[in-house]
């Protein structure tokens, strides 16, 4: 429906203040790296992450938004798993060849982990004179 | 308001129950499809429409979508908005307000995912529903538990998914 986004953008927004006192500087990360459904975060290294990682699925789940197809440039990252059972689905999708692991997606736009490359295909409009 | 008022939509949503019992029955998906509605009326996400018409009612056509290489579910009930039972007349999502754009610009966050030495990125399963408390004005054609074209059952629909 054409309202369904506003209403999931507004539930999220009054669901990340709720959280704001206690996470300030996490929550405007939130504010600032989600699109739509999709949710992008990182940090200076590994370690600070994995625990990001733990407290965004804690704050999600208060909601019931279970946060699934991790995916990191540390692929460790990927592995600390808050749901195991949707990382388990993720697992054998990659065994049986449904995904290759190099080849990812960033908020829907196709991405290459391996080579840390995002490629955006920019379609020029033609006018009819 | 000074716009056409929004239609039933009942003879066009019937209209294309039926083609989607006839689709749903050449591929061998009925009872799946037929499965998923006795589970959201166990659910509560449809109850039975009142027997009596208020006139104000709605009506959304729904077909199912296969998604072969899901990784949960395959079949899913999908409705339909945007259909409008004839040509000159609005559809629901025509008469819905969108609100303001409230998601990020994405190439903003993209950007900015090029500052972190990692980066974490993961899907939001939106599982958020909203639970409509003046019930009764949107409904659903449904096949319901009859095996019988000739008298669809309609259901209201009791939560919209936000997907």
């Amino acid at each position: 429906m054409t309202c369904s986004p506003f209403l999931l953008g507004g539930v999220i927004s009054q669901h990340l203040q709720t959280w704001g006192s206690q996470y300030p500087e996490l929550i405007k990360e939130f504010r600032d790296g989600l699109y739509i459904d999709d949710l992008m975060t990182g940090g200076k290294n590994a370690e600070i992450i994995a625990e990001k990682k733990i407290i965004t699925a804690e704050v999600f789940k208060d909601a019931s938004f279970t946060i699934h197809k991790w995916n990191s440039n540390v692929p460790d990252l990927e592995a600390i798993s808050s749901s195991p059972c949707e990382e388990g689905l993720t697992y054998a999708k990659q065994q049986l060849g449904g995904a290759k692991p190099s080849e990812g997606k960033l908020l829907g736009v196709p991405r290459n982990r391996e080579e840390d490359v995002t490629s955006i295909i920019l379609q020029i409009a033609h006018r009819n004179n | 308001m000074n716009h056409p008022t929004l239609p039933t939509n009942e003879a066009g949503s019937k209209r294309r129950l039926e083609q989607q019992i006839r689709k749903l029955e050449r591929n061998g998906h009925y009872e799946e499809y037929d499965s998923i509605i006795q589970e959201q009326l166990e659910e509560g996400v449809v109850e039975p429409t009142p027997d009596i018409a208020t006139g104000k009612e709605f009506y959304i056509p729904h077909k199912g979508v296969n998604r072969e290489n899901a990784e949960s579910t395959k079949l899913r009930i999908v409705y339909d908005a945007s259909a409008r039972e004839k040509e000159n007349q609005p559809s629901l999502n025509d008469r819905l307000n969108p609100g303001p754009p409230l998601q990020n610009r994405l190439w903003d966050i993209l950007v900015r995912s090029r500052f972190y030495p990692v980066l974490l990125t993961g899907d939001l399963k939106a599982s958020l529903q909203v639970r409509i408390k003046n019930k009764g004005e949107i409904r659903s054609a449904s096949i319901g538990d009859l095996q019988t074209v000739a008298t669809p059952l309609s259901y209201v629909l009791l939560e919209l998914f936000l997907e």
